[in-house]
């Protein structure tokens, strides 16, 4: 394994990490779609200047926090469980929250407001936490709360599934599955102001439990004789994770892997500690999901890539990497 | 200064591990927990680490453990579980540093203090060498040592170890009782610390420890000096063995030479 990283190592890695987040920012926010460019060719800067505004900036902030949400909780699920293969969606919080908002677009409310959306979707990722609270919470060891994050999300895509199949029209139906698929077009402002007060208080949740994390490296007994409770740290990962990711789903749909591959690639410059983990992964995650959206960007014209679909393609492969080259981990 | 259990009960769903315990444990004392298989060594050492429920009470310098805050209780008792797992391949040194967390401020770097009790407890342990190696590259025994640097580092005044030397070479066993002995004494005059030890070794608990706490059916069914506590008939009616005890260089020799047929009661 990788010598010991120190302290100075760490910092090295999250001003290089923060570097290369702002570059990929304002990559974002310069290049358009269909050949856009940074001059956009047309209609004068009052133009421009809406457009980077109206749109691109809401894309680009999405994006940062989205993808260090996702980095951020995909980090601390893997030290809580103590699995490199945990991921937020492994809580049931992505699935749940996709199948409120789903909810929301089955009844056709999706139209009335932009708000109710966003709002089906934190109810159903809470619902989610709710139910892995009360199968989980109380014996509260990591396995039972695995299972029972399998468990919801089998239940949230069995229901999800189900309202498809009752979709009241073929249009209500390709609506949820695109939503479904989770992209970061045609956002506004209003849906950062909806989710960063969500996401705010998850993460600082999360970063809370940094020293529960490292303590439970040797496990749950040893992490109690630390003076860290391994069910608070277990009370404030789950529950930062859930508002967190609620309310990136919220505005995203479901965006898979980033959570998986970012902690994975950066573990091993942090030397293995879980809390030195969880700040360069929420970089990591931002400029992972910057960058993927505007590859997305950068393709020839035609219907545009959904992010979600990007990153579940790049990532799939990465996990079965994973599973197959480290098979007693995957227990 | 006194680890104090009153009336200490355990039951797992029932079934009693511990039975009413009344103990007083001394800083400076190496203290064996000896006893058969079963007996409720581990369960009454992990009673009075916090980590399972109790009737009773258990306190130090009179305040009940139970009542402390996570912090204090940490800095206060050090517990070495039995083989515990390491999930994450740290460097060896930074796995010890673990052992100053009860001491760090949320966000604060190692200070000059948590170094030199990093330094020392490797030192001791005989783990210097490989400060740097990851540990999912050392053998089981030099992790076992690497563990035990981990709860030494903590620097608590009590220290309860769950059978640190199951997995080590005759060298580091002695070696690490050795260490242990001068823990309890004290780095320095007037630092004496409680070590409360389970061992299996009837011959390393003789010679090494002060006072030697043989359980039994989750009693206690034998506390005093290795002299009185482990003499022949008190191991032959709880181990069921024939022990061979014989003195070596002014020290007790004690070796388990065969077992006793028939059933216990």
């Amino acid at each position: 394994m990788s010598e010991p990283a120190r302290s100075g190592s760490t910092s090295a890695l999250v001003i290089g990490l923060a570097l290369l987040t702002l570059v990929a920012a304002a990559a974002s926010l310069i290049i358009g779609r269909d050949g856009g460019g940074p001059t956009f060719g047309f209609g004068g800067p009052a133009l421009a200047e809406t457009i980077v505004r109206e749109i691109r900036l809401p894309r680009t902030l999405l994006a940062l926090l989205v993808g260090g949400t996702l980095g951020l909780c995909g980090a601390a699920l893997q030290g809580l469980l103590r699995n490199p293969l945990a991921e937020p969606g492994l809580l049931g919080a992505s699935s749940g929250a996709a199948f409120g908002a789903v909810l929301v677009f089955y009844f056709g409310f999706a139209g009335a407001s932009s708000l109710l959306l966003p709002a089906g979707a934190v109810g159903g990722s809470l619902l989610a936490l709710a139910a892995l609270y009360a199968l989980a919470g109380r014996r509260g060891d990591f396995l039972t709360i695995v299972l029972a994050g399998i468990a919801i999300n089998a239940l949230a895509a069995a229901l999800t599934s189900l309202a498809l199949n009752f979709a009241p029209s073929p249009y209500a139906a390709l609506e949820i599955l695109f939503w479904m698929l989770g992209s970061l077009a045609d956002r506004s402002l209003a849906h950062v102001y909806l989710a960063v007060p969500l996401m705010v208080p998850g993460w600082l949740l999360v970063a809370a439990a940094a020293r529960g994390l490292d303590a439970l490296t040797l496990g749950e007994d040893t992490a109690f004789s630390l003076g860290f409770d391994p069910k608070r740290t277990q009370a404030l990962v789950i529950g930062g994770t859930a508002l967190a990711v609620g309310g990136a789903v919220a505005v995203t749909g479901v965006v898979g892997f980033v959570g998986l591959v970012v902690p994975h690639l950066l573990r091993r410059s942090v030397g293995q500690h879980p809390s030195r983990l969880l700040l360069p992964s929420f970089l990591g995650g931002a400029l992972l999901t910057t960058l993927a959206d505007v590859a997305i960007r950068l393709l020839p014209p035609g219907p545009e890539l959904k992010l979600g679909v990007v990153t579940a393609l790049l990532g799939a492969p990465f996990f079965l990497h994973l599973v197959m080259r480290n098979p007693e981990r995957a227990a | 200064m006194t680890l104090a259990a009153v009336n200490v009960e355990v039951s797992y769903e029932a079934r009693p591990a511990v039975r009413a315990t009344t103990l007083a444990l001394l800083p400076g004392e190496l203290i064996a927990l000896v006893g058969p298989n079963g007996a409720g060594k581990s369960t009454l050492l992990r009673a009075l680490a916090g980590l399972v429920g109790y009737r009773g009470t258990v306190t130090w310098q009179g305040a009940a453990l139970a009542q402390l805050d996570g912090r204090t209780r940490a800095r206060t008792v050090a517990y070495l579980p039995q083989d515990p797992p390491v999930h994450w391949p740290l460097a060896a040194r930074e796995l010890v540093a673990l052992g100053r967390l009860p001491h760090r401020a949320y966000g604060a770097n190692e200070n000059s203090v948590d170094a030199a009790a990093v330094t020392a407890a490797m030192r001791e342990t005989d783990t210097l060498e490989f400060a740097g190696r990851s540990v999912s590259r050392l053998s089981v025994g030099e992790r076992a040592r690497v563990l035990l640097a981990r709860a030494l580092a903590v620097e608590a005044p009590v220290l309860l170890a769950d059978e640190p030397i199951a997995m080590l070479d005759p060298y580091h066993q002695l070696d690490v009782l050795d260490t242990l002995r001068a823990y309890a004494a004290g780095r320095e005059a007037g630092s004496k610390r409680l070590v409360v030890v389970v061992l299996h070794d009837l011959g390393l608990a003789a010679r090494f420890c002060d006072r030697v706490l043989l359980m039994d059916g989750g009693a206690i069914v034998g506390d005093g000096p290795p002299d009185e506590a482990l003499g022949a008939e008190a191991i032959r009616a709880h181990y069921r063995v024939e022990p061979f005890i014989a003195r070596h260089e002014g020290e007790p020799l004690i070796v388990p030479w065969r077992s006793i047929n028939g059933r216990r009661d």
